[in-house]
């Protein structure tokens, strides 16, 4: 029947209405489809022929639209439809065949792995465009298929890093789901007018409230986005070790110790630093993590964490310009300079040896493959056993001490510490007990399992004896301040130095560590590492390599650019050297995740504050006002401001009157559009006579053509439009000028005018849905009233 | 196996058959191996001793480049400061040399050679070439500028720069030097003849072992095996008589490889333990393991393998290993070894291999794809019961076709891209050989690629002709060209046999006489029981159901194996090929399940109660059928393995 009806229009020479609208859709219909097309072939892409991705899509459209511009009944252009390409295909295999052409065998590569996905874009743009509705079903499944590729653990990561991987699945995210809601309502207005048998409502310019929808829309994914990217970052601890999380295009590192129940490992290069001399392990300490308390465990204290007691606590993020820090003049330390180029990382991230004592930001060339590069002189400790046997840990503050001896109290620790330092005396020679402790008895395992009560640290210490880094540095830290050693955690990378070429040594992700640092007198922060190299019973570490495809020309381009590097100054414009707004956005999100809901909240709420919030409270105020004249005012205009965002505002000439008399009539002719209001609508128009004679009494000079003034007091009545018009708004304005403009205004014609105006209200809770939301959305800028 | 496709860069390979692949030649990515090994060891201990000699003289003095007043300073700093590996202070150090002495064309020579020696070839070039602007013609510097460009991939300018300096070279060992690379870049660039020519001219006015090893690599490149072999038998003397245990076994084994690719298989064992007997390398126990797969001694194969494993750097015996577990039916263990082999990126390795990426790519898509496939048609012949268990089944057969159909296709792609390459080089044996595999699915393509293949090489060696067979008979579907091919392969070719037996058995579809499918079938059965199901094959089975209950177990059993795809029959109507299934429900409630192969030999047993539900019926069958359809292999770790091996993978079909 519905295909009869397209031909039925194609011989009057008119498109059909759903058509009409189905085009109005097919611009972001394409676009998911396009979207999709995009995902699959990315995960395809080393089977798909790249000229099959660029062109299968449009012919699958086109395919899609001549079936429909075919005139054919639907089943008959269905089954084109899906002959079509097969035909196509046996042509060009009998003449392969014949030319004895490979051709055929390039195409398939293309069309076996893809052809559902083409038959589906071919359908779509068949059916949906006879038949809108099914512009849903459309949607629908396309959101569901980008949701399982987006949401599979693919091998994207051949192409993009790890983070720019998850932050391009979170841009798709946002998309698909703009998009979805984009074809959806298509959909609705497509299958709208297919049901009113009505064309397209003519083009009109983008208003306030148009502008209101794209905003809220905007900061709708904006939330989602920084949602997306808050739960990712949580879930990316996972797979970074459990100590380094992903952000938007980059790692950076947890400023809390958790411990995971699992973790994997991922070995993306991050970094590349570089160092004269023999290569040697290297601790990169990107954070120390000192603060301890029961319910978060080892986080970093801000301003707490120093490197000795006289010093300022040292920077999180890298240093605008070039910076020094004093000496602390412990002994055994030697100077080692080191120069860092972040590929994968966050540019901010500071990483030295501990500890620093210079840092030379530089500012590199614009096309670098490195996020940031920059030089650090550290002081590092090369004191050995005779050194530190003696050393104690009397000099540090009494402030101090206690706060790095925080969580050292609880008893199980301390008799645990008992038992493990046994006849040890001195700090050092304790803390190694410790550490040797941890080594001997316990396994590496990236599987520590989840503890039933939720105490990971429990089941590591008093069950498993299995964890991975954070575990064991957690432990000997508890451990040493039960034993009365002030520690800490540091987390950062540790190094290979069997991979080095030219000084130049490659940093991965999974190389990312935990460690401890205790405290000696005269010798500063000493670095243990309890992590055993013991592997768990039957578990196999996952060895990680990166091709020397990958960095090698990383360091040709240091060595080839270095000429073009200058030492970054202090004034410099954050915003270019950090990559702008954005970049500030996301360290905002990043750092202060309640101060950015914050703002999101707030910009929606600048937006309506002038047009809405403000006029609004002064009129609720008032339509409680116990001056019945102020209170009809009050609510007539509230009303009257409504009516105008939803796009019926009053011309300049026109009286109230006038007005309230055009609003009715056009909201009873869009009554009679809308099929679910077309009977009462019809039954509106045919009483439109009377309800121009059914007015108020004692209305006031400019109540309208239909006021007379010389008629009785009476209750009007609600209009005979029904739900098709605005019922009752006529009399309601004819009250709201009395109470204007009339010496007299009574008790009865308050009431009259609330009654009417609770008539008003429920005749406009039956118009369209579409109308009442965008009038709910409406900015109101534009919401004044002329008179 | 593969990893011996790896090095086919000569010759063609039989990828379809895996094991049963086409022997081919290895000779050239070894002999490369061998090169870059011996030779470049060589240069690497003169100039290490040229440094030892160096930082001897100059350590003990100061190193302050503004001391330095001339450039022979200036180079000695840079030395100390390498030996101590201060790199940035040595580039440094040559960034000031360039500024203060811009005619002096040895600064940037030690620039890019520190950089070469480092693997940063681009910036090794740039160097190199600035020497040369400086120091135009320089012998010295177009050679280590070409050698940088065969690093690179640019062997044609590689080749170029190395016929320009030939002529003005100075010095018989520099000489030498030049004719060893550009022969060797020949043999890259497939320019056999003007290798060949070269080397045979110079190896006329003097012996060397390197440049007879690798003409001799360059003849087996033509298909010349027995000049080939000539000229390894020649180096490997040379080397003995001089006590260079390494290089001749590397020459062995690259003997082994010319013998396994000219279809000489007992030779190439015993080249093979020639090599492993002077040095115990991965290679050498590499192709033993691929020979004993070939002659389908599995444990022995296996072992050799892991052997290999132990002692090789490269992924190539994982590959081999690999495809031994798929052949067997052992496909989660086959994944698992390729899973390992992708975690890891780096390729570095093929440069010695003469392997790239696509070849690489190729083999292990094709593992994957017949894994995959495989997984689908085994699960397709498990019998599952429940809605949930049969959605679950569909589930994951549908997901694991997806899985095979998109490695199969990106072996297809992979295959004619390298299929182009070769014939772009000029050899047109391996890529016709390549683009037939590409196009297998596509017969009447497939099949005019496969006979121009067989064409060229049956004309220089009668020994492939029942190979060619073997395919034409999988292509065309012809049982007459299988069973030609069964007929004609020897002893030691039992692997390309099982993959005839295989075609017989229903591989190419019902075209086969339902006689010599059932023959066929059993037959292939006892080589390769672990091998069927994975190619949807599967031995029709006679049921057999006694005792109390019996009617009920009965409908239940052969409900849940018609469902699984299997033919049930009466005893004695299953034919030659048919396993027996017998249930014996006893008095006391417990019911006994064996299950005995067509050889009447019970594979496995299970106990259950006699009233069983359906859900424990068929994990019950399954567990039976695991049984049924696994090829036994045995580590036995000792001399004797080799016997144990035999037996318990029932060779000798």
């Amino acid at each position: 029947m519905f295909s009869s009806r397209i031909a039925a229009d194609r011989l009057t020479g008119k498109p059909p209405a759903g058509v009409v609208f189905a085009r109005r859709g097919m611009a972001e219909r394409i676009l998911f489809h396009a979207l999709g097309w995009t995902l699959l072939c990315l995960s395809l892409r080393e089977a798909v022929p790249a000229a099959w991705a660029w062109t299968a899509l449009p012919i699958a459209v086109i395919f899609g639209v001549a079936a429909d511009l075919s005139g054919l009944r639907t089943l008959t252009a269905a089954l084109a439809l899906i002959a079509a390409p097969l035909l196509i295909r046996l042509a060009i295999l009998a003449i392969s065949a014949a030319a004895g052409s490979d051709f055929i065998v390039a195409l398939d590569n293309g069309w076996v792995l893809t052809a559902p996905y083409w038959y589906f874009t071919a359908a779509a743009m068949l059916f949906v465009r006879r038949r809108p509705a099914l512009g849903y079903a459309e949607a629908a499944v396309l959101a569901l298929f980008c949701g399982i590729v987006l949401a599979r653990d693919d091998d994207w990561r051949a192409a993009f890093s790890a983070p720019a991987t998850a932050a391009i699945k979170l841009v798709c995210a946002a998309a698909v789901l703009v998009l979805t809601a984009l074809c959806f309502a298509a959909s609705r207005r497509g299958s709208a007018a297919q049901k009113a048998g009505m064309g397209p409502p003519p083009f009109r310019r983008p208003d306030s409230s148009d502008i209101a929808h794209y905003i809220i829309l905007a900061a709708a994914l904006a939330l989602l986005f920084f949602a997306g990217n808050k739960m990712r970052r949580e879930s990316s601890l996972s797979s970074g070790g459990g100590v380094l999380a992903s952000d938007l295009f980059h790692f950076d590192f947890n400023d809390v110790l958790s411990l995971e129940p699992e973790i994997s490992m991922n070995g993306e290069l991050t970094m590349l630093y570089r160092e004269d001399g023999p290569a040697v392990q290297r601790y990169l300490r990107r954070y120390t993590l000192s603060g301890w308390n029961p319910q978060r465990g080892f986080f970093r204290d801000g301003e707490r964490e120093k490197d000795f007691p006289e010093r300022d606590a040292m920077p999180v993020s890298l240093p605008k310009g070039p910076m020094e820090w004093p000496h602390a003049g412990f002994e055994t330390r030697e100077q080692v300079h080191q120069e860092y180029y972040l590929v994968a990382l966050d540019p901010n991230s500071f990483f030295a040896l501990d500890y620093p004592v210079s840092v030379e930001p530089w500012v590199i060339w614009d096309d670098a493959s490195f996020v940031r590069a920059y030089a650090v002189e550290s002081r590092v400790s090369i004191a050995d056993l005779w050194d530190l046997y003696g050393a104690r840990t009397s000099g540090m503050a009494e402030p101090d001490r206690s706060y790095y001896l925080e969580g050292g109290d609880d008893p199980y620790f301390i008799s645990l510490a008992e038992k493990v330092v046994g006849e040890n005396k001195t700090p050092w020679s304790k803390a190694a007990a410790i550490e040797k402790w941890f080594h001997k008895e316990f396994y590496y395992s990236l599987k520590p399992g989840l503890a039933a009560d939720g105490d990971q640290l429990s089941l590591f210490l008093k069950e498993t004896h299995r964890g991975y880094c954070s575990y064991f540095a957690f432990a000997m830290t508890r451990l040493c301040r039960a034993a009365g050693i002030p520690a800490r955690v540091a987390v950062g990378f540790v190094t290979d130095p069997s991979v080095s070429t030219l000084g130049f040594v490659p940093v991965r992700a999974d190389q990312a560590h935990a460690w401890v640092e205790v405290w000696l007198d005269d010798h500063g922060w000493i670095t243990f590492d309890p992590t055993t190299d013991t592997m768990a019973p039957g578990e196999e570490y996952p060895i990680q390599f990166i091709s020397p495809d990958e960095w090698l020309p990383l360091i040709e381009e240091a060595l080839t650019r270095r000429g073009e590097v200058s030492v970054a100054l202090d004034e410099e414009d954050d915003t270019e050297e950090n990559g702008g707004f954005w970049n500030s956005v996301v360290r905002l999100v990043r750092h202060r995740p309640v101060l950015a809901w914050i703002i999101v909240i707030l910009i929606p709420a600048a937006l309506y504050a002038p047009g809405r919030i403000v006029p609004g409270l002064i009129y609720a105020v008032a339509a409680h006002s116990r001056n019945s004249r102020k209170r009809v005012k009050a609510r007539w205009k509230m009303f009257a401001r409504r009516l105008i965002r939803s796009g019926n505002a009053p011309f300049a000439s026109e009286t109230p009157a006038d007005w309230a008399a055009r609003v009715w009539t056009s909201f009873a002719s869009a009554g009679a559009a809308n099929p679910r209001t077309e009977n009462s609508a019809r039954a509106a128009a045919e009483l439109v006579p009377d309800t121009k004679t059914s007015t108020v009494p004692n209305a006031g000079p400019h109540a309208g053509p239909n006021a007379d003034p010389h008629a009785p007091d009476q209750v009007p009545s609600a209009s005979p439009g029904g739900s098709a018009g605005l019922s009752g708004f006529e009399d309601w304005t004819a009250l709201y000028l009395k109470a204007v403009f009339s010496p007299v205004f009574s008790k009865q014609d308050s009431e009259v005018a609330d009654s009417a105006a609770e008539t008003v209200r429920a005749s406009w809770k039956k118009q369209p849905r579409s109308v009442r939301l965008r009038s709910a959305l409406g900015l109101g800028w534009l919401g004044g009233l002329p008179w | 196996m593969v990893g011996m496709r790896f090095r086919q860069t000569a010759n063609r390979p039989n990828n379809r058959c895996h094991a049963a692949g086409r022997p081919a030649i290895r000779a050239a990515a070894i002999s490369f191996f061998h090169r870059s090994s011996i030779f470049l060891s060589t240069r690497r201990a003169a100039s290490a001793a040229l440094f030892l000699a160096i930082f001897l003289v100059i350590s003990p003095q100061p190193c302050h480049p503004e001391n330095a007043e001339t450039p022979d300073e200036l180079l000695a700093q840079v030395d100390a400061a390498v030996d101590e590996e201060s790199y940035t202070r040595a580039i440094a150090l040559l960034e000031q040399g360039k500024e203060l002495w811009p005619g002096d064309f040895r600064i940037p020579m030690r620039a890019g050679d520190l950089y070469k020696r480092r693997e940063l070839y681009r910036l090794a070039l740039a160097e190199f070439q600035a020497a040369e602007s400086l120091s135009p013609g320089d012998t010295e510097i177009l050679y280590e500028i070409a050698e940088t460009h065969g690093y690179l991939g640019n062997n044609t300018i590689a080749v170029e720069t190395l016929e320009q300096i030939l002529d003005t070279a100075v010095g018989e060992n520099f000489r030498i030097q030049i004719i060893s690379d550009l022969s060797w870049m020949y043999f890259k660039t497939y320019r056999m003849q003007e290798g060949i020519d070269l080397l045979e001219s110079t190896l006329s006015e003097g012996f060397d072992r390197n440049l007879a090893h690798t003409l001799g690599t360059l003849y087996s490149g033509v298909y010349n095996r027995e000049k080939s072999r000539e000229w390894y038998e020649l180096s490997i003397e040379d080397a003995l008589s001089y006590g260079d245990d390494y290089f001749a076994s590397v020459a062995y084994y690259n003997l082994a490889l010319l013998e396994f690719a000219s279809y000489r298989f007992d030779r190439a064992r015993a080249e093979a333990l020639n090599s492993l007997d002077l040095r115990s390398r991965a290679g050498g126990n590499m192709v033993i393991g691929e020979l004993d797969m070939m002659a389908w001694h599995l444990s022995d194969a296996l072992e050799s393998y892991k052997t290999a494993e132990s002692l090789d750097h490269t992924p190539l015996t994982r590959v081999d290993m690999a495809v031994f577990y798929q052949r067997i039916g052992r496909l989660d263990e086959a994944l698992r070894i390729v899973q390992k082999i992708i975690d890891n990126p780096d390729a570095s390795w093929m440069y010695h291999f003469g392997v790239d990426k696509v070849r690489f790519g190729m083999d292990i898509s094709e593992i994957l794809a017949d894994c995959w496939a495989g997984k689908a048609e085994t699960e397709k012949l498990t019998p599952r019961a429940g809605f949930i268990n049969r959605c679950k089944s569909l589930r994951s057969r549908i997901v694991w076709r997806a899985k095979a159909r998109y490695h199969e296709r990106t072996y297809k792609k992979l295959g004619k891209e390298y299929a182009e390459d070769l014939e772009r080089k000029g050899n047109h044996l391996d890529a016709s050989w390549n683009s037939y595999q590409a196009a297998e699915g596509y017969p009447r393509i497939a099949l005019v690629r496969l006979e121009k293949a067989r064409e060229l090489e049956t004309a220089i060696m009668e020994a492939a002709v029942p190979w060619y067979d073997l395919e034409d008979g999988w292509t065309s579907k012809d049982p007459q060209s299988l069973l030609k091919a069964i007929d004609a392969f020897g002893a030691d070719e039992q692997n390309p046999r099982e993959r005839a037996l295989r075609g017989l058995s229903g591989g190419i579809g019902r075209v086969t006489p339902e006689a010599i499918r059932d023959e066929s079938l059993s037959v292939l059965y006892q080589m390769n029981p672990g091998g069927l199901r994975q190619y949807g094959l599967s031995l029709p089975i006679e049921l057999t159901v006694t005792g109390p209950g019996r009617s009920s177990l009965r409908r239940k059993t052969r409900i849940l194996l018609h469902r699984s795809n299997h033919s049930v029959h009466r005893p004695g109507e299953g034919g030659p090929a048919a396993a027996a299934l017998t249930v014996s429900s006893a008095d006391d409630g417990e019911c006994t399940w064996y299950i005995a192969g067509p050889d009447g030999r019970t594979r496995t047993t299970a106990k259950s109660g006699n009233t069983v539900r359906r859900k424990e019926t068929a994990s019950i069958l399954t567990e039976l059928l695991n049984g049924l359809y696994l090829t036994p292999v045995v580590l036995t770790g000792g001399g004797d393995s080799r016997e144990s091996g035999a037996a318990s993978a029932g060779t000798e079909p």
